[in-house]
């Protein structure tokens, strides 16, 4: 494995695991499909700082630029998804595709339209939409890890916080918390990590990230700490395996590699995890005559 | 433009966008009913991997193995969704996330695989955005459109996407009883035996078809525009399901068609070179149409809604401000009330428009020494010290409550239609104060 290899690898492992223990507590706070609706958004995000950028002095290919314009894309998303509910007759499901697939099409609208300006210099935007092919370049590799790094820290430090939002938001609110306030760092951390992972797996995977290793890791345990354990493992070795294969078999995009591999964990989860598997309930509801709750 | 350029350049990728808008829509009020928007998200991104195995197996484009595949994988994973939700005992959304998420990244690295290994081509693009400017219709040479060759030359994509409209409309028609039940009321369907299950099994495979064979035309993302947005449109216009089916499809194929037109035609006016993505333009237009339903409806949009609450807050306003000053004036023994008291409880607006309502309709005038009741202003305000002392008079005899408990519930029930105000004959309130005579008959 060459050095590059190596440094890609520590990137998206760091991602998976930041994805694996934010996913968790998403999917505890319904947010888990709302990532989706974030991930298509940034890429109307990207579009516009990409042809803003110039008049503004900037580099338009540079990294910073556009993740400015995906995070800023990702929280208009979470606020159209917010003001659609606020109207009382959506549903959940309804808010988060139509924003979806508005955010996308206004996206494919404005690439379409770098397109035509044929500025000469839009090559890998498109490879957003599904991570990078090539190889990613170091500094993105040590922005990844970095940042996925930080996400983790702030959900460790408000790890007794986030647990009782979760499971009991009347009680957060009693003792004091900042409810509200904690809710948007969720969402913070969620938007943080779907920009942060669009640049590995595609915006239109990132979901994936957040999704996956939380319900696999649902089936390991029914306490939260071990959940996020072996959500941040399912995650970490997901982005592992996932970059390792993409790197050795020829032509294999790494976010889909890292999806897939993902994919076979949770249906490795959902019949041996210990908690809630198929197996071990099978055979605890043969021991007991009733299968247990 | 010429007729023909039209009917060669723009005529059937506008057709087939409307065709497509209009299946969708019919079935994404069926879904937005059910609260399975989410479904149709998740269809859309399954079908991929089916498409590319029906092309690696066909080695070409050829349309009704596509389909096959297509909406078999479309069928596969929803019940594959059913399978993890209830084995797993996950919740839909999550069941969904992980299963359409892992199919749709099985298809993109099928299609990476075989890119390029073969003569026909198939690339993420297409998928992504569809190709609707590359649907042409071109007669054969020396013939004109309307022509029988002319005919016989309609793109097949056209041709696809007219048949689901048409399938999908009889599907709907012959279901409509079941649909509705499984919609409204799902215990009443299963008791009657209209088969919810089956309906939405149905559903399902209508959905798989009818992204299958969009995806073409607007791509698999913008499909999800097009199932969604028009339906949830529509839910903020009606409250009646065939008004809602109707709507939905008249505002589909109205964003199909301005959202086409505006592609072509918007590039030239700001004076960029060629076209913009028309599915891209299409789906901006679908959600333009969300917005303007959610702001404009006439009963649930939020401009209605908040000038009906505007309406009744200021008329509350100044009723109260109309029963402090009958009070203030019965306790000084003056008309003019020289130092109203003003209760702080509304918000700026609301006091500006209430003020307006009373001056306009003349019940307040203002004297250099302090506002003053006019006759008419009097009565009114009569009726409802009338009313409030009524009120707090029923509360304390026939409900019980103490007289000093009473006066705060009364300043709602004064608001009420005086047709509903107690049938006592007191003539003094719990608090000895008189109770304001009868006026009007």
């Amino acid at each position: 494995m060459g050095y590059n290899t190596a440094v890609v690898a520590a990137g998206c492992v760091l991602l998976g695991v930041a994805c694996g223990i934010i996913g968790c507590f998403a999917s505890l706070r319904k947010r888990a499909v709302l990532a989706d609706a974030l991930g298509h958004a940034t890429l109307p995000g990207i579009a516009a700082a990409y042809l803003v950028a110039p008049s503004l002095g900037l580099a338009s290919r540079s990294t910073p630029v556009l993740f400015v314009g995906a995070a800023a894309g990702a929280g208009l998303g979470a606020v159209a998804v917010g003001l659609l509910l606020r109207t009382g007759r959506l549903r959940a499901d309804a808010a988060v595709s139509a924003v979806l697939s508005v955010f996308f099409g206004a996206g494919v609208l404005l690439l379409s339209i770098i397109q035509r300006l044929d500025r000469g210099d839009q090559g890998g935007l498109s490879h957003l939409l599904l991570g990078q092919t090539a190889a990613m370049s170091r500094s993105d590799a040590v922005t990844i890890g970095v940042l996925a790094l930080a996400a983790t820290s702030v959900v460790g430090l408000l790890f007794k916080e986030f647990r009782s939002l979760c499971f009991d938001t009347d009680f957060a609110a009693v003792q004091g918390w900042p409810v509200r306030f904690l809710d948007f760092v969720l969402m913070f951390l969620i938007t943080l990590v779907v920009v942060v992972g669009l640049q590995a797996v595609g915006l239109l995977l990132v979901v994936a990230l957040l999704v996956i290793p939380a319900a696999s890791a649902r089936f390991w345990s029914n306490r939260l700490g071990w959940v996020l354990m072996a959500g941040a493992v399912i995650g970490g070795v997901s982005g592992l395996a996932g970059a390792m294969g993409s790197a050795s078999i020829d032509r294999v995009p790494i976010g889909g590699a890292i999806v897939l591999c993902s994919a076979g964990l949770f249906v490795l989860s959902m019949v041996a995890g210990p908690a809630r598997g198929l197996i071990p309930m099978w055979s605890r509801g043969k021991h007991l005559g009733s299968p247990p709750r | 433009m010429t007729l023909p350029t039209f009917l060669t350049l723009d005529f059937a990728p506008m057709a087939t966008a409307a065709f497509c808008a209009a299946t969708c829509a019919m079935l994404g009020s069926w879904l937005l009913l059910r609260r399975m928007s989410l479904l149709g998200d998740a269809i859309s991104h399954s079908v991929l991997p089916g498409l590319v195995a029906a092309f690696v197996v066909t080695q070409s484009r050829s349309p009704l193995p596509m389909f096959l595949g297509g909406a078999t994988a479309g069928v596969v994973a929803a019940a594959l969704i059913e399978l993890v939700r209830r084995a797993g005992k996950l919740d839909s959304g999550t069941a969904m996330g992980v299963v359409f998420s892992a199919s749709f990244a099985l298809g993109l690295v099928m299609i990476r695989r075989v890119e390029g290994t073969m003569s026909a081509d198939l690339d993420a693009d297409c998928v992504l955005y569809g190709e609707l400017s590359r649907i042409l219709w071109q007669p054969p040479a020396g013939t004109t459109h309307l022509s029988v060759a002319g005919i016989g030359s309609i793109p097949r994509e056209f041709i696809a996407a007219g048949t689901g409209t048409l399938v999908t409309f009889a599907a709907i028609v012959a279901l409509r009883k079941e649909l509705t039940a499984a919609a409204f009321d799902h215990a009443f369907a299963v008791t009657t035996g209209l088969r919810p299950g089956l309906v939405s099994t149905v559903l399902v495979v209508l959905v798989a078809a009818s992204v299958v064979s969009s995806f073409e035309a607007v791509g698999s993302i913008l499909v999800i525009a097009l199932l969604v947005c028009p339906a949830a449109a529509a839910r903020f216009l009606t409250d009646r399901l065939g008004v809602q089916l109707v709507l939905s499809v008249v505002i589909g194929v109205a964003c199909a068609v301005l959202g086409y037109i505006l592609a072509a035609a918007a590039p030239e006016i700001v004076g960029l070179p060629g076209a913009v993505s028309p599915s891209g333009s299409i789906a901006v237009c679908t959600g333009g149409a969300l917005v303007l339903a959610i702001l404009a409806g006439p009963r649930h949009g939020v401009i209605a809604r908040g000038w009906r609450w505007l309406d009744l807050a200021s008329r509350v306003a100044a009723e109260d401000r109309l029963a402090r000053l009958y009070r203030e004036s019965e306790s000084t023994g003056s008309r003019v009330v020289e130092r109203e008291r003003f209760e702080p409880r509304v918000s700026a607006w609301v006091a500006f428009v209430s003020a307006w309502k009373l001056r306009r309709q003349g019940l307040i005038e203002n004297t250099s020494k302090g506002p003053q009741l006019t006759g008419s202003g009097l009565v009114r305000a009569a009726e409802l010290v009338r009313a409030h002392r009524l009120w707090e008079s029923y509360l304390v005899e026939n409900v019980g409550l103490r007289p000093d408990h009473v006066h705060d519930t009364a300043m709602r029930l004064e608001h009420l239609p005086p047709r509903l105000e107690p049938e006592l004959s007191a003539e003094l309130d719990p608090h000895n104060r008189p109770i304001p005579p009868r006026t009007s008959p």
